[in-house]
């Protein structure tokens, strides 16, 4: 069943051009162009309960504008969306009492407050009984660890811990849908996994619904099945994460280390040349001539160790990111659905 | 209801204890205060000849004198300062905490406000209480429980005005941004029209019609001249009536900026 359900989505952003210099300045002050962006370019999927859902693309794709609509932040200027089957943007207290929203770059707590005074505000906000949110807190603040943390101004907690206590923060009232918008941004690899572990954990055992957006591919990998890529406002991929690399599969990457330097001109022949970096060379060969290839390799060049891997997950997204793949790779999913 | 109550409470306690949180700040601010009192209180004394019983835009020495120094405080009591963060929420999309979350901005930073100046009114108030002390022994300054009694109602009516009025000034952030300077030139102007510097007869009969007309002088004026006994107790009803319909008035105005600025908001985005 899906709980969020988005239909041609829209948003355009409005803004004034103002043109170089002091003049440019001064011009402006009379005259001002008005432009328009578009953010958001009509864009439509689906998400059912409990899936965990990578919603990706470049800075700028217009990942967080679409969060922000179908959290009720922020009006489309077209297009429908639905989120626990009530549109999003009107905001009603039955919608907000069961979503939550986390944005990386902008903490919800308040600063000058130590972190257990927000939660206490929220247990308020949210209406928790107060066996619930004790047991709720517990659980929580004990996954992370931040039970000494809880008496200290949040403004005075490092990157991760702040994190961390906004996470604790958005879950006290059980939401059903989740939207994390880069939720580790900035923080080391074992606050990353704490945080991927407890979307896991409540995923599995509540059935939580999460769209989560980040540019760390090991969120992504971790938690989503499934992936939802946008590239300058339009859908360029929904499907599975395993089938992001489905156009790219058909090639390998095959790693040479030499003994000796080669002319970067000499490389440069051989078919799929992708870049030197020491004594290291790099190429990206059909599967079908990765024997030959390898054969020519070994003869024609000096070459101590050779490597030959599937081509990285990064590559798949950028390709899609650069449009590279763009209209070659399946919509996995609705052709599961259709099955 | 009792959710109600709850959720409001606690940002009451929010209020509170941030007050707490910044309790040197506030200390400090009545260090600030004291400069213009004693300037003042040195121009008025020049301006009466001593011993004098000669009235000065309708008042004498010692009701200059208590004027200038309760409606000093009394500015400080109800002066607001919500709007500079309300502008920072809607410049800097912290205001999307709020739109995600069962609660309701107008509520949440009225709550906040009024915890906060729960701690500071203790503490202006035994100032206030010191500064009564003083110029009722050594000044004559005239003290009656009932006026009192009702000067403590009128600041609960001008906190909530000048609430209202600063929360008009602070939904300007929705369609201007970097308002600071705004802000506070907006304040100089409202204390002045309050009553907040000179009582209101210094700008004449015109300028105080005028000024009687609109709600300022209900934040600082009425309640100094309520505890100065310029205005009797049985006089005041009509007072706190007028004041009524301007909180009205002033809560319609309120909520038609914040739901046109909210739509905004939520068009144009952070």
């Amino acid at each position: 069943m899906s709980i969020i359900e988005v239909n041609g989505l829209a948003r355009s952003f409005a803004y004034h051009e103002k043109p170089e210099g002091l003049n440019g300045s001064l011009r402006s002050l009379v005259r001002r162009t008005k432009k328009i962006r578009e953010a958001v370019k009509g864009i439509t999927f689906s998400v059912d309960e409990g899936e965990v859902v990578g919603f990706l693309g470049p800075n700028g794709a217009g990942k967080t504008t679409t969060l922000k609509m179908l959290a009720g932040i922020m009006h489309p200027s077209g297009g429908t969306a639905r989120v626990l089957d009530t549109i999003p943007w009107q905001r009603k207290k039955s919608f907000r009492m069961r979503i939550a929203i986390v944005l990386g770059q902008r903490s919800q707590l308040w600063p000058d407050l130590p972190a257990r005074e927000s939660f206490l505000l929220n247990r308020a906000i949210y209406e928790i009984p107060k066996s619930d949110y004790e047991r709720r807190l517990g659980e929580l603040v004990e996954r992370f660890g931040l039970k000494d943390l809880m008496g200290i101004q949040v403004r005075r907690l490092s990157l991760g811990e702040r994190m961390k206590m906004d996470i604790v923060a958005a879950l006290l009232h059980r939401p059903s849908v989740l939207f994390l918008d880069e939720p580790t941004i900035g923080l080391d690899l074992l606050s990353q996994r704490a945080i991927q572990d407890l979307v896991r954990t409540l995923n599995r055992e509540e059935r939580l619904t999460v769209m989560l957006t980040s540019h760390y591919l090991s969120d992504i990998e971790n938690l989503c099945e499934r992936v939802v890529l946008i590239n300058d406002g339009s859908l360029v991929y929904d499907g599975a994460l395993a089938g992001v690399n489905a156009t790219l599969s058909e090639r390998k990457t095959v790693t040479l280390v030499l003994s000796a330097p080669v002319p970067h001109a000499v490389l440069a022949r051989y078919d799929g040349f992708r870049d030197m970096n020491g004594l290291t060379a790099r190429f990206e060969v059909p599967r079908a001539a990765v024997k030959s290839f390898s054969r020519q390799a070994l003869d024609e060049l000096p070459v101590v160790d050779l490597t030959i891997e599937e081509i990285p997950l990064e590559e798949g997204i950028a390709a899609l990111y650069r449009g590279d793949a763009r209209g070659e790779i399946r919509d996995t999913r609705r052709e599961a659905g259709r099955e | 209801m009792s959710d109600v109550i709850a959720k409001y409470g606690r940002c009451f306690g929010v209020g509170l204890r941030n007050s707490f949180a910044y309790r040197i700040n506030f200390a400090f601010s009545f260090l600030a205060a004291l400069s213009p009192v004693v300037i003042q209180t040195a121009l008025w004394t020049n301006l009466y000849k001593p011993g004098s019983a000669d009235l000065l835009f309708g008042f004498n020495y010692v009701q200059m004198i208590a004027y200038t120094v309760i409606a000093n405080l009394v500015s400080r009591l109800v002066r607001t300062g919500f709007e500079y963060e309300m502008n920072t929420d809607i410049r800097t999309g912290g205001l999307d905490r709020f739109l995600v979350k069962p609660i309701g901005y107008f509520g949440f930073r009225m709550s906040v406000f009024l915890g906060a100046k729960a701690a500071q009114t203790v503490l202006t108030g035994m100032v206030l209480a010191a500064a009564v002390a003083v110029m009722t022994a050594f000044l004559g300054f005239p003290l009656h429980g009932a006026a009192v009694a009702t000067f403590a109602g009128s600041i609960l009516v001008a906190l909530m005005l000048n609430f209202l009025i600063f929360w008009c000034v602070g939904c300007v952030g929705f369609w201007l941004t970097e308002i600071g300077f705004l802000f506070e030139a907006v304040r100089i102007i409202i204390i002045t029209a309050s009553g907040g510097i000179f009582p209101l007869s210094v700008f004449g009969d015109l300028g105080e019609r005028i000024l009687d007309a609109l709600p300022f002088r209900f934040t600082i004026q009425f309640p100094t001249e309520i505890l100065c006994g310029r205005i009797p107790v049985h006089e005041a009803a009509s007072g706190f009536a007028l004041a009524g319909a301007w909180i009205a008035a002033l809560a319609l105005l309120d909520r038609f900026l914040w739901n046109r600025g909210v739509r905004r908001f939520a068009a144009v985005g952070s």
